[in-house]
């Protein structure tokens, strides 16, 4: 596998190079380790060596020492007898003190003249057997007299002639002649009767005649007494030598200078059977021992005892360690340069995916690149501030702006129509979507729509001319979901705009080129069944009443079959806006009375919630109620009655239409909806109608935002409801309501109409009213009549610039102090222009203008020149009355209405009211409920209840003033306003 | 000016609905009615005329009901009259259209010749309340 591969790869070379240098420093340690641990075995075995060897030599000299001791006995002594010597040597304790000796002895010259009588004498010491052996005829006999200890082997030496043996009398001989100790080369001991044979040897002392020392060698054998002597059986001797040391040393006893077979004295416990050496020692050496004009070769071997010492595991361990760690630094710097060379290719590798991703991230760009400038369609992006961030080619030939003049400079609101941008401001804010007249018009939506918001709208050229497109606006996120930009693609629509007005055109003509006759056909059969043209004879009657019926259905068929086909077309037009549900399905009830009346039946209504409103376009609302209402008439039993109810279910207001007749069979509950179904074919002749209804019903209600349905129990009851969101005010936010600018009149002195209507409104949400002038003359002209409370003022104005129009004003008394503030494209450098000029300019606003820092600038203003008058809150929801009060009280004071209770709660949380009407009736409760919170103020803020009712007389405590709507006239309404407002 | 309401002129070029609509206004409503094929033939005859309700169809060949409104208007006299459209060109932006020059309603066609002195009739009311 790759793994061992890259062992031996050539970039592991430095590992292979750490683990050979490692293994030569382990080597290198090893031996020094092992020169210096032989070094020491060498020491300690020659120190061994010696010591056996000085043990030998040691032991040697104490026995010569007993044997000088002896000698000294008998030169001290005339003789010395048997019991002496016995005394001398029991004294010395030899078994104790000097163990391997065997024995300690006397050897006495006889000469052969001498030697019956020695043999006499000895005899007569008690031992008859007593001879010298062995027998013959020798020139000088000794022999072995006295022998301690005289037991055991050492009787079979007493008599012993040792002069008769070569080896022995080689020693003797030296000794007598030189004076000194001797020892004897190696012989077989006569004590050796029994067991295991040991080699021996002898050691002497000469014994002399007393006070006679032997000057020459004849002079010696002459004098000669004899010899003090001890045998030896040498492995006893080395034995009471070694004695139980742990023997470190194996070593080998020759007698004289060669190793021969034959001269082996004494072999140590090497293998204590064959007395064979250990294999190959490790260490070994020979030593001479020369003593007693004698010489002993001693080989010398270690012991595994000693080796031991010396072959510490340390030597193996350190090569074992070495070794190890060289290996494991091997595996270790492998893998690092493995890991590294990983490394180095992942980084290689994501270094090429990184390239290569930018190389598709480039090309993808390219590619969108070239798919946006490729594309028909008019590709813009904006930010979040509706600045404009990319602008593709078909925009720049579409518009006639290069991409540069437009691209971090503009909002999209340079090429749109302001006035559609405004009206499009409405609709949103009527649909419940509060956004001011700027580029949110555009965004708002798809704010809320993933899938976006396509609009059409009017584009403007950069040369003025204008054209259709459908924009789509989709909003862009960013990971986290935030909207970070917004994109637009429009399409120049002109072509179909064109195709839809031809069709338009078309159907309009087809419609009307079939109403035509249809209207004469009906008209005249209308007359005539109606008796108009005279009575009718009884045969022709029936006939003409088919016909018109007929007309009837023919001119129904038609005008549902137009609806239809702009239903399928997305071309049914609806205008939505606030209504009033109440007074739409009475007038609707109203309407279907009479054809309710053909069946005998009637409507009656059930419940009925009064201020409810919807958002919808009135006249389909017509229609849809119409098509509920004449259905269940149709199908209710002759005499029967539809029931009709509205409620309130959660924030939606349902309409519900129920009858009792035969109900909707299950299998025809499916397909109720559908287009020309009716429950059976006959129906449609016995019941009228073209099997359209409920299909243009259903697709009316549901472009409205409604949703209906129904729930039948055949002959029963037949349920069939419809209902939409309830219609509630949103005011737009962060507007104030505290500054009613009813009686602050703003001039807005602006060239552009476009931003001058951007400018109105946001002004009249506020509650200013505005007049607008388009130039300096109109301006001039207006602020002639008075009543302004401040103006703003563009700098760029056709025929006169609005600094000059500045100064100018400044120039007159009543426009002196006007309040002007500069709305420009060019404010910064209209400041400059006027730069310390002492002309009160109250803000310089930039364009394109924010809607907030305008309003405060006003208010303001009007903070400024103090509120002229008094604030009045009227807590209203008939807006009849609230209007008659408007017309009252605002002689006096400003008044502002709050529809409900909710309202007029936020609004006293905005501001300070000087005066509180309140209603008791209300749609969301009583007006008494907001007594404790308008006098918890402080201070208290007066209250006058203006209702249908009597206020009882615990309530009355509460309030300033009560009125009964029946029974005051407006003179003592105003009355009663004024003295509660303080004014006179 | 709170007259009762007599005189009404009505242009219409298609003859079948002259007659049917003569009938439902004179014979039903008791107007006094005067009918006029074209919007030229409306204009010189309006003046000597003096309808005090001019009902008006759109599509006619010649001068279309919109512009023989607006010269109409263009006659001080016809300055205020109200002007009903009873037409077959009823789409919601069409009626917006016609209420724009100053119609004030617009009565569909087909229409139903037994209510439709009752319709001119409240129209005039409301005009006139």
């Amino acid at each position: 596998m790759g793994n061992w591969q890259r062992l031996f790869d050539r970039r592991n070379r430095f590992a292979w190079g750490v683990l050979l240098a490692y293994l030569l420093l382990a080597l290198v340690a090893w031996y020094g380790l092992r020169m210096q641990t032989m070094k020491n075995a060498e020491r300690q075995f020659e120190m061994h060596a010696r010591d056996v060897t000085g043990s030998i030599e040691e032991r040697l000299r104490q026995h010569e020492q007993i044997l000088l001791g002896g000698e000294g006995l008998f030169a001290a002594s005339e003789s010395v007898d048997r019991a002496a010597w016995r005394t001398y040597i029991e004294r010395l304790h030899l078994k104790k003190n000097y163990p391997g000796i065997q024995g300690v002895g006397f050897v006495k010259v006889i000469r052969p003249a001498d030697l019956q009588a020695h043999i006499a004498a000895i005899r007569a010491e008690g031992f008859p057997d007593y001879t010298v052996h062995p027998p013959g005829e020798r020139p000088l006999y000794t022999s072995v007299i006295y022998l301690e200890p005289f037991s055991g082997r050492n009787l079979a030496a007493f008599g012993y002639d040792m002069m008769s043996e070569a080896t022995r009398a080689k020693a003797m001989r030296m000794a007598a002649e030189s004076g000194k100790t001797t020892i004897s080369g190696k012989v077989k001991l006569v004590q050796e009767t029994h067991g295991k044979e040991q080699a021996g040897f002898l050691m002497y002392v000469p014994v002399y005649r007393k006070h006679q020392s032997p000057a020459t060698l004849e002079e010696g054998w002459k004098v000669l007494q004899g010899f003090v002597y001890s045998p030896y059986r040498v492995d006893d001797l080395m034995a009471g030598i070694l004695g139980d040391r742990i023997p470190m040393l194996d070593f080998v006893i020759f007698d004289g200078e060669g190793e021969t077979d034959g001269a082996r004295m004494f072999v140590s416990a090497g293998d204590p059977v064959a007395g064979k050496q250990i294999a190959s020692p490790m260490m070994s050496s020979v030593r001479t021992i020369k003593a007693y004009g004698h010489t002993w070769t001693v080989r010398l071997h270690s012991r595994p005892e000693f080796e031991a010492g010396f072959q510490s595991p340390l030597n193996a361990v350190i090569l074992a360690l070495g070794g190890g760690i060289g290996v494991l630094l091997f595996v270790l710097v492998s893998f690092l340069i493995s890991r590294r060379e990983h490394a180095e290719e992942m980084a290689g590798r994501m270094t090429d995916d990184i390239r290569a991703n930018k190389e598709k991230l480039r090309q993808s760009e390219a590619r969108i690149h070239a798919i946006v400038d490729g594309a028909d369609h008019l590709i813009i992006t904006i930010d979040t501030e509706g600045v404009i961030q990319l602008f593709n080619r078909a925009a720049e030939r579409y518009l006639g702006y290069r991409a540069e003049e437009v691209m971090g400079k503009f909002t999209m609101l340079l090429f749109h129509d302001g006035e559609e941008i405004l009206r499009r401001a409405q609709e949103l804010a009527a649909a419940g979507v509060p956004v001011g007249p700027d580029f949110e018009v555009l965004t708002a939506r798809a704010r809320e729509d993933a899938g976006g918001d396509t609009h059409e709208w009017t584009y403007i050229r950069k040369d003025g001319s204008r054209f259709p497109v459908s924009l789509t606006v989709t909003a862009l996120r960013n990971g986290g979901g935030k909207i970070n930009a917004f994109l637009g693609i429009a399409t120049d629509i002109t072509e179909r705009v064109k195709i839809e007005r031809m069709k338009s055109e078309f159907i309009s003509t087809v419609s009307h080129e079939l109403r035509t006759p249809l209207t004469s056909i009906r008209g005249a059969l209308a007359l005539i069944a109606g008796g108009v043209a005279g009575e009718l004879p009884a045969a022709v009657k029936p006939l003409v009443e088919i016909a018109h019926k007929n007309s009837e259905r023919l001119i129904l068929l038609v005008n549902d079959i137009l609806d239809m086909e702009k239903i399928e077309a997305g071309r049914m037009e609806f205008n939505a806006s606030p209504v009033k549900l109440m007074p739409l399905l009475k007038h609707a009830l109203e309407v279907n009375h009479a054809y309710a009346e053909q069946y005998q039946v009637s409507y009656e209504l059930e419940s009925e919630l009064s201020g409810a409103m919807i958002s919808v376009d009135a006249n389909r609302m017509m229609q849809v109620l119409d098509n509920l209402l004449s259905n269940a008439a149709k199908y209710s039993p002759a005499g029967g009655k539809v029931l009709v109810a509205v409620e309130r279910i959660d924030q939606r207001i349902r309409v519900v239409v129920k009858d009792n007749g035969p109900g909707i069979s299950d299998e025809f509950k499916e397909r109720i909806f559908h287009k020309f179904a009716q429950a059976d074919s006959s129906d449609t002749r016995r019941k009228g109608g073209t099997g359209l209804g409920l299909f243009i019903t259903k697709a009316i209600v549901e472009q409205m935002g409604g949703s209906i349905g129904f729930d039948s129990q055949p002959n029963v009851q037949t349920v069939f409801y419809v209902e939409f969101p309830e219609w509630v005010e949103r005011k737009p936010p962060e507007i104030s309501h505290c500054v009613d600018g009813s009686t602050h009149r703003v001039l807005v002195c602006e060239d552009s109409r476009d931003i001058a209507t951007v400018l109105r409104m946001m002004l009249e949400q506020a509650g200013y009213v505005v007049d607008i002038a388009y130039d300096v003359d109109q301006a001039k002209q207006l602020l002639a009549q008075g009543g302004y409370a401040a103006m703003t003022l563009d700098l760029a104005l056709p025929a006169q610039s609005g600094i000059s129009l500045i100064r100018e004003l400044r120039g007159h008394e009543e426009t002196a102090n006007l309040p002007i503030v500069v709305v420009s494209a060019k404010a910064s450098e209209g400041r400059q222009e006027l730069n310390g000029e002492e002309f009160r300019v109250i803000d310089w606003i930039d364009k394109p203008v924010n809607q907030e820092r305008l309003l405060s600038v006003l208010n303001g203003i009007v903070g400024i020149s103090g509120r002229a008058r008094p604030l009045v809150l009227h807590v209203e929801d008939d807006p009849d009355v609230f209007h008659v009060m408007h017309q009252v009280a605002s002689e006096v004071a400003d008044v502002v209405q709050a529809a409900n209770l909710a309202e007029a709660r936020q609004m006293l949380a905005q501001c300070r009211y000087d005066l509180v009407i309140l209603d008791l009736d209300l749609p969301d409760g009583s007006g008494k409920e907001l007594l404790p919170l308008l006098k918890g103020a402080s201070p208290p803020i007066p209250v006058l209840v203006f209702s249908v009712h009597e206020i009882g007389l615990e309530d009355a405590k509460e309030v300033d003033a009560a009125l009964v709507k029946s029974r005051t006239d407006n003179e003592q309404l105003l009355a009663a306003i004024k003295r509660l407002i303080g004014v006179e | 000016m709170a007259d009762k309401l007599t005189r009404i002129l009505y242009v219409e070029d298609e003859p079948d609905i002259q007659t049917v609509a003569r009938l439902a206004l004179e014979t039903l409503g008791g107007f006094t009615v005067e009918i006029c094929s074209s919007g030229n033939e409306a204009l010189s005859r309006a003046p000597v005329f003096q309808p005090q309700l001019i009902l008006l169809d759109v599509m006619m060949p010649g001068m279309d009901g919109p512009t023989t409104l607006k010269m109409l208007r263009a006659l001080p006299q016809f300055a205020d009259t109200p002007v009903v459209f009873i037409t077959a060109k009823v789409q919601a932006g069409e009626v917006a259209d016609y209420k724009e020059i100053s119609a004030v309603d617009v009565i569909p066609k087909p229409f139903d010749p037994m209510t439709l002195s009752n319709q001119v009739q409240a129209i005039w009311e409301r005009c006139h309340g």
